[in-house]
């Protein structure tokens, strides 16, 4: 994909990370960090890229080309980051993507898709029939952070004031899916379990200490024949990683036993064979005994 | 005639060989449904307090129901009742398939049998045609001593198809106490209801007939056919489906609850090579259904055979194989499958055959029993061979001493051998104890020192209730346990099939709308409700009537824990307690006593109901 001239991006970095306990931007993704992972595929189609960081975050060498913007206070929230990312942009970008550093398997593609639609628009940004992506979107560089000073002057932080004051185009999602057809652009890390997630999905190693704790899982009747095992050990760190993690390793489960991440109504989960487990976030400790129980285990 | 019955029962009485048939008014039908409620019912208006259940005094009861040749799955059922000769007190148990949709063809709701007869025959019963109802007698002789199976199969060979027969085996014959009454491979297990009809000397039922009820409301009652018959195809149904009950081994296993050694303990070391029967579709020759089933849950496993002809095969449950398996410490899966062909094939109860005979090896193992006395049978812990030869010794015209005492059942026999041995005689009221080693399962515990047959698994679902989460406190698990029962007593008067219970989102209100829809007659949740707390009060009512003490309300003392165990483990006061929670949640009396108002309820009902 060819590098468009007067496009370019801006990337959000200072964010917290507060579910994840550690900055996102640096965690590993293969063999590079997710901001290096987000500053490649961005780099497939803009002509400059801006990180904006907060004070003090620590970020590895991005190279010299790459523009780092530091928020004068930290975790300030979207808006402020825009602001500071938009005034850092130089004059010759008319237009920006803009995303945080946490879809790792964002389509250059997408960006691509959103660009050719921006002529006549402040705002081009995905929806999905009920949620939209500002932090997917591209944006007009001017009129924007026009705006964007005008509400921090109001003192109206939330991006959806934004969304609302621009002349904007929405592009549904299922638009996307002729070339994202699993929607993984989308795909966000907000915790442990997100990042696991997406790194064995793309076959990456999961770096040890982001590893969830070894659970021992036991399978009896229908899910046993089905599994033709007796036991397995999962790593996960709470009922809805198990599932996930079952689902993964047990494909032949969907359906029979798991049903839209969730287990079907005819099975629950137990923690050895007194504690009854309902809440899919409960989590899980190492060397755990969960068992998958049918319903009607006693008749 | 209110659709879906016939407004009549048959009464056969055998000493007399005459017959009549006293009708049955709406008002009973929309109270007791059918089933075992219609069957209890009948029972205690059939029979005078204190009669031996062995007597021509004693009445044996075939109850049919509103659902049976309904499109309705799982519905082809029939309830045998009567009183038991192993606990003296109300039995009841259900069988399934073909006999029950030609059994109400003959145009009535039930049968009652009384009365005995001189010489061992066959009773066939006759509604075809438009002649009255009718009835015949043959000679049994050319049948004595065949199993149930192979009666049905010759008396069809001989006197037609379009017969439906159920059938003792040898053990109804001489009158075993738990002996088993069959029908197409499935028995009515429990109880001893084949010696009942044994000693009214009917080796076997023959029915046939072609009167049909009338369906009050055929599209709403084909919309939940078919909708129950889909439902009946999801994961609530499918280790029914995929596996049959033998599924409950390896789970029960894993919870401490899988009787072993005659409730020694609640697992059993060996249990792998048990649960090949589980999983190894090797073994596996066949699945099996009853009639007008979706579900299908019985699987056949291959037996080899003795004689070197073609292996046979062998219809396994859990209950089977935990009774002849881990109860025994037996761990050959060929010895567990052959004991389970041979009991299949004499008649007998599996749970109580198992149960006494793991009874009698703890004996032998504590020196109850003098060995050397014994040494041809020496029962012995997992020795299968030994269970084997005791059911064979059992079965002969000359029994060994403990051959004699196995046929007693694990009471009496206790009762026999003396020295507080009845200690760890596993059975309530005189009914061995079913595959649920109640020592952690609270709920279990409670359902089988209540239940009214004496420790059972089938009237009652109270496990489910240790099966799932829920409120520990002795007012919550006694609340619960008597949902179950209330439940079960539904679905045995409707009568459904237990194993798709699973899929019912509320099971009373769904079961108000099939029966209204079959009916006509408007149920309702909450009548039903009432209807399934009158069944079991009846049931209560009877025992009482037949010498009920409350002292029988109670598990033998060595289950409870002794001291330094678990927390966990049931006590003899936590269960008192939940006996009294029990109690005071179903109205009766602190001590289990019925109220008066209760009784006052059960002898108003029909009582304006000639039926002399
Ligand atoms: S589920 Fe099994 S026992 Fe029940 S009706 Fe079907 S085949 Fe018979």
């Amino acid at each position: 994909m060819a590098v468009t001239p007067r496009f370019g991006a801006i990337i959000l970095c200072g964010g917290q990370s507060r579910r994840m306990g550690f900055s996102k931007a640096l965690l590993p993704f293969g063999k590079k960090t997710m901001i290096e992972n987000a500053i490649d595929i961005l780099g497939q189609i803009a002509s400059e890229i801006v990180v904006v960081a907060s004070p003090d975050q620590i970020l590895p060498e991005l190279g010299s080309i790459i523009r780092i913007v530091r928020d004068p206070i930290a975790y300030q929230g979207p808006l402020k980051g825009m602001q500071s990312g938009l005034m850092h942009i130089s004059d010759q970008i008319d237009s920006v993507f803009i995303t945080a550093t946490d879809s790792p398997l964002l389509k250059p593609e997408l960006i691509h898709h959103l660009s050719n639609q921006s002529e006549n628009f402040e705002l081009v940004m995905p929806f999905d029939g009920k949620y939209y992506y500002p932090l997917t979107a591209v944006y007009k560089v001017k009129p924007v952070l026009e705006k964007v000073n005008q509400l921090i002057r109001d003192d109206r932080h939330r991006p959806f004031f934004l969304m609302e004051e621009l002349h904007s185009k929405t592009i549904h999602v299922n638009k996307i899916k002729e070339f994202d057809p699993n929607l993984d652009s989308f795909r966000n890390i907000n915790t442990p379990g997100d990042y696991r997630n997406i790194l064995q999905t793309t076959n990456l190693p999961i770096p040890e200490e982001f590893r969830a704790p070894p659970i021992h899982i036991e399978f009896y009747g229908v899910p046993r024949l089905i599994t033709k095992v007796a036991h397995a050990t999962l790593e996960a760190e709470n009922l809805a990683e198990l599932i996930s993690e079952l689902s993964r390793n047990f494909p032949e489960l969907k359906g029979p036993v798991i049903v839209n991440e969730s287990l079907h109504p005819a099975y629950r989960f137990m923690r050895g064979t007194s504690e009854f487990l309902m809440d899919l976030q409960d989590p899980l400790v190492a060397n755990d005994k969960i068992l998958i129980l049918a319903v009607d285990a006693g008749g | 005639m209110t659709p879906g019955y016939h407004g009549k029962y048959l009464r056969i009485d055998l000493s007399n060989q005459i017959m009549d048939l006293p009708e049955i008014g709406s008002e009973i039908y929309s109270q007791v449904i059918g089933g075992v409620g219609l069957g209890v019912w009948i029972l205690s208006r059939e029979t005078e307090a204190g009669y031996h259940p062995l007597s021509a005094e004693s009445a044996l009861i075939i109850a049919l129901s509103p659902l049976v040749g309904t499109p309705l799955t799982t519905s082809a059922k029939f309830a045998v009742i009567a009183k038991s000769p192993l606990s003296n007190r109300i039995c009841d148990a259900m069988c399934s398939s073909h006999f029950a949709m030609a059994a109400k063809k003959i145009g009535v709701d039930a049968i009652c049998i009384k009365g005995r007869l001189v010489e061992p025959s066959i009773l066939f019963i006759d509604g075809t045609g438009d002649d009255p109802i009718r009835f015949s007698l043959s000679t049994a002789a050319p049948y004595l001593g065949d199993t149930a199976a192979e009666t049905e199969r010759k008396i069809r060979v001989e006197s037609g198809t379009d017969w439906q027969i159920i059938s003792i085996g040898l053990a109804g014959e001489i009158q075993i106490p738990f002996a088993t009454l069959s029908h197409d491979g499935r028995h009515a297990g429990r109880g001893g209801l084949g010696a009942v009809l044994g000693s009214k000397n009917i080796k076997a039922i023959a029915v046939r007939g072609d009167k049909r009820t009338n369906i009050a409301n055929t599209n709403e009652t084909m919309k939940i056919a078919r909708s129950l018959s889909e439902r009946s195809f999801t994961p609530a149904t499918a280790k029914y489906r995929e596996l049959g009950t033998v599924a409950n081994l390896l789970v029960f296993n894993r919870f401490e609850s899988l009787p072993t050694r005659n409730f020694q303990e609640g697992s059993f070391l060996e249990v792998e090579s048990l649960t090949q029967h589980d999983l190894a579709p090797a073994r596996k020759i066949a699945k099996n259904s009853c009639a007008a089933c979706t579900i299908g849950c019985e699987h056949i496993y291959s037996i080899k055979s003795d004689k070197g002809d073609q292996p046979k095969g062998v219809r396994m449950e859990y209950e089977s194989l935990f009774a002849l398996g881990p109860l025994c410490g037996v761990s050959d899966p060929e010895m567990v499958l052959k004991a389970s062909a041979l009991c299949d094939e004499f008649g007998l109860d599996t749970i109580s055959t198992g149960g006494t005979i793991a009874f009698l090896m703890e004996c032998m193992d504590k020196k109850f029993i003098p060995q050397g006395l014994e040494d041809n049978v020496f029962p012995k812990f997992g020795d299968g061979e030994s269970v084997i030869r005791l059911i064979h010794d059992m079965m002969s015209p000359d029994p060994s001493i403990i051959a004699r005492l196995l046929k007693l059942g694990s009471r009496r026999a206790a009762q026999e051998i003396g020295q507080n041995t009845i200690a760890f005689a596993q059975q309530v009221k005189g009914l061995e104890m079913p595959g649920y080693h109640p020592r952690k399962l609270h709920a279990m515990a409670l359902g089988m020192t209540v239940g009214c047959r004496g420790a059972d698994h089938n009237r009652t679902g109270a496990y489910e209730v240790d099966f799932r989460e829920h409120d520990r406190s002795a007012d919550s698990v006694a609340l619960a346990v008597i949902e179950t029962e209330d439940k079960a007593a539904i679905m045995d008067s409707l009568i459904l099939c237990k194993f798709i219970r699973g899929v019912f989102q509320d099971f009373f209100q769904e079961s108000a709308e099939m029966l209204s829809a079959v009916t006509g007659t408007c149920y309702t949740k909450s009548s039903l409700i009432e209807s399934a707390k009158l069944i079991v009060r009846m049931r209560k009512a009877f025992n009482q009537r037949e010498g009920w003490t409350p002292e029988e309300d109670a598990l033998p003392e060595s289950i409870f824990a002794q001291d330094s165990v678990e927390d966990s483990y049931l006590t003899k006061t936590s269960l008192e307690d939940l006996i009294k929670h029990y109690n005071a949640g179903r109205g009766f009396s602190d001590e289990g006593w019925l109220n008066d108002t209760q009784m006052q309820c059960i002898s108003r009902l029909g009582s304006d109901h000639s039926i002399e």
